[in-house]
């Protein structure tokens, strides 16, 4: 597999992650489930780590450090926050699939 | 050589996966640590690169289990995380983590990593090429049987023993007692340079062949001195010339060949010689049975300052029933021990 299929491919599997990790996210702490809130953005943390999308690492590593703590009360708060940086993120998908030149994010293992 | 490339998050793995696979290596994959046991159980792969955090157990938990395991080969660990404080870093390392790589990877630095890996890996396949090497020659001698393997597992007893020992204590370290261990073995391989009307003679030697079967410890020396002049600093090829050389030396100086006498003989030397000697007892040859282990310890007794090092006589009587213990493990079949 070339480096922008491959690319193409993680930008496909973070696009459906990020959406199926932030409704669990909300319904984990709708229903007070602090460990499943850790541990669904730790994942959450993790992808977005790998493809460089800093603001969704973040918000969603905050999350993860309050869930940790137990006090997801007041990460009710920060769920929007979170919201709005994966929109922004995924919002730009298109644009980096155009703009990606496999060569030069791959050689740093990041892109995006 | 296999690698097992364990993460939950698909991206990651993926990641992983490619920068691996680009780099010539041949990648498995596993999503947690239930599969990934297994397949480290079946054989499957020599090298981890594991997640941290994962459902079912961590990526440390993975790590103590594997090694809590009795596997035939030593599985090179290197843990992936975003974790970096140093108390995370010890319980790693605590877990039998050999490396660590963080999140997010560089991937010029995960191949170096692997490839610091597969340089551990290639020295445990030259403990096996040693042992290897020391069997080709023993093949030569039919009557030996599993001589190797125990004498190599006396040395490792008496060292262990020797290293509780004030005296010794500077000398006998982890290092020794593994080095014992990995070249005792190598201690009559210059049985390959001597001729088989000698080597296969079945009875007992007349002076003449004595002679020339005694040149088998320089005839090893010699060999392990070849590769000693290439790799002058390896501390295997060093004490494996010594052990070769000084096997057959005695306390009292009338050994051979080069009649070397008390401490002049290394103590890798002396170990080996009453680990070989005790085993020639126990064992049977065709021209004599095997002696019991009480009359092989009154023989060593007997000989204690005279053929062997009294220090080492004393540490083979306080662990005696480990010597009975690897005796009665690596018996020879009934068929040559009747």
């Amino acid at each position: 597999m070339g480096n922008t299929a491959l690319m193409g491919m993680l930008f496909d599997k973070f696009e459906k992650q990020a959406r199926e990790n932030m409704t669990q996210i909300s319904d984990y702490l709708t229903a007070g489930d602090a460990v499943q809130t850790a541990r669904t953005s730790h994942a959450l943390k993790g992808a977005a780590g790998a493809l460089s999308a800093w603001g969704v690492q973040e918000v969603a590593a905050r999350i993860e450090h309050a869930a940790r703590a137990g006090v997801i009360d007041n990460v009710l708060t920060v769920i929007a926050e979170l919201q709005q940086e994966v929109d922004r993120c995924l919002a730009y998908l298109p644009t980096a699939r155009t703009s990606f030149t496999g060569e030069s994010a791959f050689t740093t293992g990041r892109a995006a | 050589m296999k690698i097992l490339v364990i993460d939950d998050n698909d991206i990651y793995r993926t990641l992983v996966q490619t920068t691996l696979t680009s780099a010539g290596h041949e990648v498995l994959t596993a999503s947690n640590g239930y599969e990934a046991f297994a397949r480290i159980t079946a054989g499957d792969a020599r090298m981890v690169v594991s997640d941290w955090e994962m459902p079912g157990f961590s990526g440390p938990e993975l790590c103590s289990k594997v090694r809590s395991e009795d596997l035939p080969n030593y599985i090179y660990f290197i843990l992936v995380s975003g974790h970096d404080q140093p108390e995370e870093r010890v319980a790693g390392l605590a877990a039998g983590a050999d490396d660590f790589i963080a999140k997010p990877f560089n991937p010029a630095e995960l191949i170096e990593r692997v490839r610091a890996g597969e340089r551990i890996l290639a020295m445990e396949t030259r403990d096996v090429a040693i042992f290897a090497m020391a069997k080709l020659a023993e093949s030569r001698d039919p009557e030996t049987g599993a001589h190797l393997e125990r004498v190599r597992s006396y040395c490792r007893v008496l060292a262990q023993e020797l290293s509780g020992v004030k005296k010794f204590s500077d000398q006998v370290d982890g290092e020794f007692i593994r080095l014992i261990y990995l070249t005792s073995p190598l201690h009559d391989i210059g049985k390959v340079g001597i001729p088989d009307c000698v080597l296969l003679n079945p009875g007992r030697l007349n002076d003449r062949e004595f002679e020339i079967m005694k040149t088998h410890a320089m005839l090893g020396a010699e060999t392990l001195d070849a590769a000693l002049r290439t790799f002058p600093g390896v501390k295997f090829l060093q004490m494996g010339r010594e052990i070769a050389a000084t096997h057959h030396e005695r306390w009292n100086g009338k050994g051979y060949p080069a009649g070397l006498s008390g401490e002049n003989i290394p103590l890798c030397g002396r170990i080996v010689a009453l680990a070989d000697v005790y085993d020639a007892l126990t064992s049977k040859r065709v021209y004599k049975n095997a002696f019991s282990h009480d009359i092989a310890k009154s023989t060593i007794i007997k000989d204690s300052g005279e053929h062997f090092d009294p220090d080492v006589v004393a540490a083979f009587l306080r662990v005696e029933n480990r010597f009975l213990e690897i005796r009665d493990r690596h018996a020879e079949p009934l068929a040559i021990a009747a």
